[in-house]
């Protein structure tokens, strides 16, 4: 089955090649015909939100986007396995393994992580019937100031929004500049349960730098994804495609 | 008065120009003996065919299963005297796809898809696509098909520049220009357009009917040739979706099954070799391979049908009933997974992973003792498994004396 994936994922790479040429700009989130996702997936499990290190308050803000992508999930008709039974069956498989995680470097074992994740993926389905996992991370990368992302054709974009600058409210940054500045990215990938990429797609919530005069300022990690509308609206964004009238 | 679409001189100019590109398309078929390209061109194809060769190894896209392929190398090798090709050097290769399609390079590698071999039903139907691809081979299409794209740019050009300078009778649009201009494209580009979406539409014809008069003369059943396009047609109608490649666009489809039948109309039926149970038997261990790659993409209906296929000729195939468990399990049908594994075992008890689908499904049931039984013949079957360690804590869990001291 191993020579299977990579295969599957040699030819989706193909296809969505070819695909990508055809169809213009567009960004399509699907990386397997929608039909089959539809007609495949109806129960999907999430995966705990990975933050980056430097968030504070990691806990509330990961129950808060996990509420909001099984709320959006529901709406689409998508039964939803909260993250916590995936984090209960993971810990039994990490423990199992003799850990997953090296003590003192934190590096994962890659062999031991992807067997952990396959047979936490394969005892939920066994158990609750799972069809696929939601993967979900916020990242920390470069973000184009004032036009769109590249690898989404976003409609809601951190340029467009107030920030909040050690405590004060700051005007949205000057737009169409060539600099880029780092943001926060939501990115949200949809496995299934032979870990084949069906649906990904980021969008970005917020700058973390400012302008500065010539130079860049970071904002204070404690400033981060603290507006629960920019991430709300981002969550909705990843997500649109997948529940949309039609794709059930 | 009449009314005059081309104005004289324009009409002139093309008159003289299109025979000159006629001319330099007339490429002679390969012969018998070995063939290597004198012209830079047909080198170049060569070249950028034996790099998409390459590239495609080097990324495990080519199914390896030694039996297939010398069965597939016999049916070119019969075919190959009936195309004038005797000797011509062929490499037939099979590609990890899924889906339906085949097609010729012009360095004489053949390629054919998993799903098209997993779709068909016996080696008459096998000979027409390999004749049709044959056909283009032999016939140099690739060759034709590039010098035909750059005449046809040379003659654009210069009806372009005619009509920039007369402005007579003519709209003249920019944007039909600019993409006849692409036409001449880049070598590369050609070899993957005539990958993805086909040759022209009289070169295709052409395959046609030179493959199927060399299935016909090989001794196969002609009436064979359509059905390879019925099913192909029904298959990409199942899927509700355009397949990705040229043998799923419709209307192409549906004008091949008709040139079929009106070849076998004015050729006659009279019959022949099908060869049926040779075909299932080169293709049996493909069909299990090709149903895995459909189950990791979520094709579920496909692998169900293929595996099916699988068990119609082998109904005593262990790995026929694993597939068809791992199909059920993924449909959360334990019961069902449960005796597929189950016959599985039953014909092969060496089945390894047969033995560790039960074990496991028996620990989700909560059958410990079942369980344990399964994945302890497991572990002695596959002891340096990719997930042995993970097993044998499983198999540590439900022994009944750890469980007590729990």
């Amino acid at each position: 089955m191993k020579r299977a994936k990579v295969a599957a994922a040699l030819v989706l790479w193909l296809a969505l090649a070819q695909a990508a040429t055809a169809a213009g700009e567009k960004y399509d989130p699907y990386k397997v015909p929608r039909e089959h996702v539809r007609a495949s997936v109806h129960t999907i499990a999430l995966e705990p939100v990975r933050l980056p290190p430097s968030i504070e308050n990691g806990a509330a803000l990961r129950a808060r986007i996990e509420s909001l992508l099984t709320a959006k999930l529901r709406s689409g008709g998508f039964t939803v396995v909260p993250a916590a039974e995936y984090e209960q069956v993971w810990r039994q498989m990490s423990r199992r393994l003799g850990g997953v995680f090296d003590a003192l470097t934190g590096v994962a074992d890659q062999a031991k992580y992807d067997l952990a994740r396959e047979h936490t993926a394969r005892e939920l389905a066994d158990r609750l019937e799972i069809d696929a996992l939601l993967v979900t991370m916020v990242s920390v990368s470069a973000l184009p100031a004032g036009i769109r992302s590249s690898m989404f054709e976003a409609k809601y974009y951190a340029a467009g929004q107030m920030l909040v600058f050690r405590g004060e409210p700051i005007r949205g940054a000057p737009v169409n500049l060539p600099q880029k500045v780092l943001g926060t990215y939501l990115n949200v990938r949809l496995d299934n349960l032979d870990g084949v990429d069906l649906y990904s797609v980021r969008a970005p919530i917020e700058w973390v730098e400012i302008y500065a005069g010539r130079d860049h300022d970071g904002r204070p990690p404690s400033e981060w994804l603290t507006d629960p509308s920019r991430v709300s609206e981002t969550v909705d964004l990843t997500l649109d495609d997948l529940v949309a009238p039609g794709s059930r | 008065m009449r009314h005059r679409l081309w104005p004289r001189p324009l009409a002139l100019l093309i008159a003289l120009l299109l025979p000159l590109a006629c001319a330099q398309t007339q490429v002679p078929p390969l012969r018998r003996n070995a063939f290597t390209p004198d012209d830079e061109d047909e080198r170049q194809l060569w070249n950028q065919a034996a790099e998409l060769d390459q590239a495609l190894a080097e990324r495990d896209l080519v199914y390896q299963d030694p039996d297939l392929q010398a069965y597939l190398d016999g049916v070119v090798q019969q075919l190959q005297p009936h195309l004038g090709a005797q000797g011509v050097p062929v490499h037939v290769a099979v590609l990890r796809d899924p889906f339906l399609n085949a097609s010729a390079l012009p360095n004489g590698t053949l390629y054919v898809h998993m799903g098209l071999l997993a779709a068909m039903d016996n080696e008459a139907q096998l000979a027409t696509v390999l004749g049709h691809e044959l056909s283009h081979y032999v016939g140099r299409h690739a060759l034709r098909e590039r010098r035909m794209h750059e005449n046809r740019e040379s003659v654009a050009t210069a009806i372009i520049t005619v009509l920039a300078i007369t402005a007579a009778g003519f709209s003249g649009s920019p944007n039909v220009a600019a993409e006849l201009m692409q036409l001449g494209g880049k070598v590369g580009e050609n070899i993957v357009a005539n990958q993805v979406s086909g040759y022209s539409r009289d070169l295709e014809r052409a395959a046609d009917q030179a493959g199927i008069e060399a299935m016909i003369a090989a001794g196969y059943d002609p009436r064979e040739a359509p059905t390879v396009f019925v099913r192909l047609q029904e298959e990409a109608a199942e899927e509700n979706m355009p397949e990705p490649y040229f043998f799923g666009s419709h209307p192409k489809l549906e004008e091949r099954i008709e040139a079929y039948r009106e070849l076998l109309r004015t050729r006659g039926t009279e019959g022949g070799r099908v060869e049926a149970d040779a075909y299932r038997d080169a293709v049996s261990r493909l069909l299990l391979d090709d149903a895995a790659i459909d189950l990791a993409l979520g094709r579920e209906a496909h692998a169900r049908r293929t595996i099916d296929r699988h068990l119609a000729h082998r109904p005593e195939s262990a790995g026929g009933y694993f597939m068809l468990g791992e199909a059920r399990r993924r449909a959360h049908d334990a019961a069902g997974a449960e005796a597929a594994y189950t016959a599985a075992v039953g014909y092969d008890p060496t089945h390894a992973g047969a033995h560790r689908e039960l074990g496991l499904l028996y620990r989700s049931q909560g059958r410990d003792g079942q369980a344990r039984l399964a994945l302890s013949h497991y572990l002695t079957l596959a002891p340096a498994a990719r997930d042995a360690p993970l097993i044998r804590a499983y198999v540590d869990e439900l022994d009944p004396a750890r469980a007590a001291v729990r």
